[in-house]
């Protein structure tokens, strides 16, 4: 009996409603910078260990994309927020039905948040995302220290959830994120798309 | 940036490397190619086993029928005579009990491992990697295996340094290489004749030295 969903953000409540206008969108953006691709400027960003920094709270948001971009040329902090502000314009927010989907599940079930995330995203789930309200629990990596896929993450969220992990459900784009979810108990889902989501909660009888 | 923490790959660091031309032996003796003998104890059964996934017994039946054993009995025999022939290296147990004595780094243990690694290492060399290092990470038990990046990351974190404050050891180049990608200043040793030059390095680098 599932009494808790915890959902990850960035993939799974923040997914791009068309998957290629948004990679032609990285693309531009990192030729710009002189990037052969959006996937090479994602993952100059993604796997350095600036985002590792970042991610478990060890640099604010704005030292991490000062980091990275200053190197590149974007050298004041009101540029450096432009430019992040335009790269994730056409992705970062809500998915309209995703969005649907929370209200839909609010209050049936305890509702978590789970994200690696600089600090940045604690504040812009309310003023940017306006999803105030919405989660009992929210975990942001940067402002617990650790992040997914460290088992630790994940027993803390159960803990405030103050839910068993078997009473839970993980829904996560990351495979890797799942597998040690799994690992721990949390029975979890690798986010399949917005529509399929909506028909596998139906499936299981959670919506 | 001063070092704070050295972390080490336990099997063929801290344990000499059986070596190719042990393992080719074996694979006479077994009428197998070496190719054969090295995926089926070191293959998909064995990147399952390192990740938690599958468990002893399975992966021992794994390798039993890979290697057409007849049955489980004869694959711990097997495992017993193969894996008689390890041996520490008794200057990286040398190296490790200083480095901890000298209070100015964390030393842990990042092992691509089997759950239960921790008894064997107790049985079988009396030595106990909890106690032993500051930090330690069995692939198995955490569900993460180098050379995923999450790994290292998740060594980091629990040892409070930054990458660039941390030293990796490993015979594995991709696990090596991996951490260096992170900011990790890795080394890359699999030779027993680069022992002396590798702990020269490390103690170097912490400035014991």
């Amino acid at each position: 009996m599932i009494e808790a969903i915890i959902f990850d953000f960035g993939g799974v409540i923040a997914v791009p409603d068309d998957e290629a206008a948004w990679r032609a969108h990285k693309d531009v953006m990192g030729a710009e910078l002189g990037f052969e691709s959006g996937a090479a400027m994602w993952s100059y960003i993604f796997e350095g260990q600036e985002w590792w920094q970042a991610k478990t709270g060890r640099i604010s948001d704005d030292e991490f994309w000062r980091r990275l971009l200053e190197p590149l040329g974007i050298s004041t902090l009101n540029a450096r927020r432009q430019w992040v502000q335009r790269l994730y314009g056409p992705s970062g927010g809500v998915h309209p039905r995703v969005r649907s989907l929370l209200a839909q599940l609010k209050g049936r079930y305890k509702l978590a948040l789970l994200s690696n995330a600089t600090d940045w995203l604690a504040t812009a789930l309310g003023e940017v995302h306006q999803l105030d309200g919405v989660f009992d629990v929210v975990v942001v990596s940067a402002l617990v220290g650790l992040a997914k896929p460290d088992p630790a993450i994940y027993e803390l969220t159960l803990q405030r959830l103050d839910i068993p992990a078997s009473a839970t459900l993980f829904i996560d784009d990351q495979a890797r994120n799942t597998r040690v979810a799994e690992a721990l108990g949390i029975p979890s889902i690798v986010f399949p798309g917005v529509e399929e989501l909506w028909t596998l909660l139906a499936q299981r009888g959670i919506l | 940036m001063p070092i704070k923490a050295v972390i080490f790959d336990f099997g063929g660091v801290v344990l000499a490397s059986l070596g190719e031309a042990y393992v080719g032996e074996w694979a006479r003796r077994l009428g197998l190619s070496k190719a054969v003998l090295k995926s089926a104890l070191w293959g998909e059964a064995w990147h399952a086993l390192e990740l938690g996934q599958m468990d002893d017994e399975s992966y021992r039946r794994r390798v039993g029928e890979a290697l057409r054993l007849p049955d489980l009995g004869a694959v711990s025999l097997f495992f017993q005579e193969f894996y008689a022939a390890e041996q520490l290296y008794p200057q990286m147990l040398d190296l490790i009990q200083r480095l901890r004595r000298t209070g100015r780094v964390k030393v842990a243990l990042l092992t691509n491992a089997f759950v239960g690694q921790d008894q064997v290492m107790r049985r079988k060399w009396g030595l106990d990697p909890h106690t032993m290092f500051d930090l330690y990470i069995n692939s198995a038990e955490v569900g993460l295996a180098k050379p995923d990046p999450a790994i290292y990351e998740l060594a980091l974190t629990r040892l409070d340094v930054a990458p660039g404050e941390a030293i990796f050891i490993d015979d594995n180049v991709d696990n090596a290489h991996a951490a260096a990608r992170l900011g990790i200043q890795a080394i890359h040793f699999d030779s027993a004749e680069a022992l002396n030059g590798v702990i020269a390095q490390v103690e170097k680098l912490v400035g014991i030295r």
